[in-house]
């Protein structure tokens, strides 16, 4: 039985070679851990399997970049998260022209900036509401307070993990999870007067 | 009233617990098989500093017609040359 080391140093080889089935096994290791991620950052459903998309066929092109100094899991979680920002920035630049064409029809565009991107599947009716809240909190976090949050407590993986794909220790992360929690609080409180 | 308020930013926090950890679908390996073999392109992210050169290229354009435009019109608007009275017909001198 081989370990997960071993069987992604094997799968690592094969992609390398241009096997399309070893990129297609390791997609069915990962796709649920790299979905996750990226609907901790973009909260729509499409989005995040648009971003699935991408990030594979991206570990297809770039494997040969990867230098086996990290987990192969590692490395895919860094490049799920690379392109869920440009993913978001995307849709901002998207947003903001949408805001321009309203300055000259109004009708078409006001939808777009108004609505709500908001289709997280893994959020039940009844916790909707709240979730939203929280991520539009998440969302005014600095980066690596945001991502330290995003790993840890949405897709609630290990200290060690998360830091690993942070590339920093896990004191930094215990800490970096600190402020998160005291700026998360801030922010709610915030909205909380809004309400 | 502060500590209804705790509560409730308690109640926001802690509902990270509750979201599901979802599946994503096999299906989508097929969608990355066609972006593999080019039949179906990506979303193209065009990168921050492109988008702010291309802006920057249309703004000296806007600029470069601004000046253009506002050197004609004082051309036109400038002191008259002598040249463009006798044109008109002001020839003092002829009889």
């Amino acid at each position: 039985m081989l370990t997960e080391k071993d069987s992604h140093h094997l799968l690592t080889q094969q992609i390398r070679a241009g096997n399309q089935q070893a990129l297609e096994k390791l997609f069915l290791q990962m796709k649920d851990g790299v979905f996750r991620i990226a609907l901790g950052y973009v909260r729509n459903e499409e989005d995040a399997e648009e971003i699935l998309q991408d990030v594979f066929v991206e570990v297809f092109h770039s494997i040969e970049t990867f230098k086996g100094d990290s987990s192969l899991r590692t490395w895919v979680t860094r490049i799920t998260i690379n392109k869920s920002l440009d993913h978001i920035k995307f849709k901002q630049r998207k947003k903001r022209f949408a805001f321009i064409t309203t300055i000259f029809h109004k009708d078409t565009a006001e939808v777009k900036i108004h609505g709500s991107d908001f289709n997280h599947p893994g959020v039940l009716m009844e916790n909707r509401e709240k979730a939203n809240y929280l991520f539009e909190a998440i969302d005014k976090l600095p980066e690596k307070q945001r991502d330290a949050f995003v790993l840890t407590k949405i897709e609630q993986m290990s200290q060690r993990e998360a830091a690993e794909v942070l590339q920093i220790t896990e004191k930094a992360l215990e800490s970096l999870m600190q402020r998160a929690k005291e700026n998360l609080r801030k922010l709610l409180s915030d909205i909380y007067e809004e309400l | 009233m502060k500590k209804e308020r705790e509560s409730w930013i308690e109640e926001v926090v802690e509902s990270a617990a509750n979201i599901q950890r979802v599946k994503a679908d096999e299906s989508l390996y097929d969608r990355i098989q066609l972006r593999l073999k080019g039949k179906v392109r990506s979303l193209d992210y065009v990168s921050s500093p492109r988008v702010w050169l291309v802006a920057a290229g249309i703004a000296l354009l806007l600029a470069l017609n601004v000046t253009a435009i506002t050197y004609a019109a004082m051309q036109k608007s400038g002191p008259v040359h002598s040249s463009s009275l006798t044109e008109n017909g002001f020839d003092i001198y002829s009889n």
